[in-house]
């Protein structure tokens, strides 16, 4: 984890209205602190980033939505080049920030894949749609 | 122990020659639990491991929320 303050110095917009002690900026900085180094500058970059499951071992991407926002993509097999994707959504019974929604979604399917595939809403397999921020190669 | 609430996230410390600051963590760990949070040792960001049971040896506890289908 980075240790320098100056790592923290801006995290969020709503840091220059409500300040350090913001939501917002709370759980952007305790996202951050929970990244390894290649999640971070995934991060940083797309505001995306990759988690890889401890149960099947496979690659989830989360990205910044409310729902439907953690894929599964693999490469398929057909003769042009095009991937397939797998959706999976869930809430948290907390009311809590999107960064938070994001750690929250890493931390189950890092330690407890099991329990997020059993638990979460998937989605039909299909197409990568065109708006999908990010690298996507699972 | 950090805990992801609608705060953002809320913190308790405590100290392992301390034993009250370690009972009151206990506590909190106990209630939290009990309202369906999961706690995940954190010895680094990529190796994390759910745990049932309070560890003061852990270096970071976080507490997740209970996720539901959305």
């Amino acid at each position: 984890m980075p240790d320098s303050a100056a790592f923290f110095y801006f995290t969020h917009p709503s840091q220059w209205v409500y300040g350090m002690n913001d939501p917002l900026v709370r759980a952007e900085n305790t996202l951050r602190a929970h990244l390894s180094p290649e999640q971070l500058a995934d991060y940083l970059r797309t505001r995306t980033f990759r988690a890889r499951g401890n149960f099947t071992k496979r690659v989830y991407t989360i990205v910044p939505r409310w729902s439907n926002n953690v894929y599964h993509i693999e490469h398929s097999y057909m003769p042009y080049e095009q991937h397939v994707a797998q959706a999976f959504c869930t809430g948290s019974d907390a009311n809590v920030p999107m960064a938070d929604h994001m750690l929250i979604q890493k931390l189950y399917i890092e330690t407890n894949e099991f329990e997020f595939l059993k638990i979460a809403c998937a989605s039909g397999r299909g197409l990568v749609p065109p708006h999908f921020p990010g690298e996507f190669h699972g | 122990m950090i805990v992801l609430n609608n705060h953002g996230d809320e913190r308790t410390f405590w100290n392992t020659g301390d034993a009250a600051s370690i009972e009151h963590a206990m506590a909190e760990f106990d209630r939290l639990v009990r309202l369906g949070y999961r706690a995940a040792r954190m010895d680094s960001p990529e190796t994390g491991v759910m745990i049932g049971k309070f560890d003061p040896d852990a270096e970071t506890l976080t507490m997740v929320p209970r996720i539901h289908a959305g």
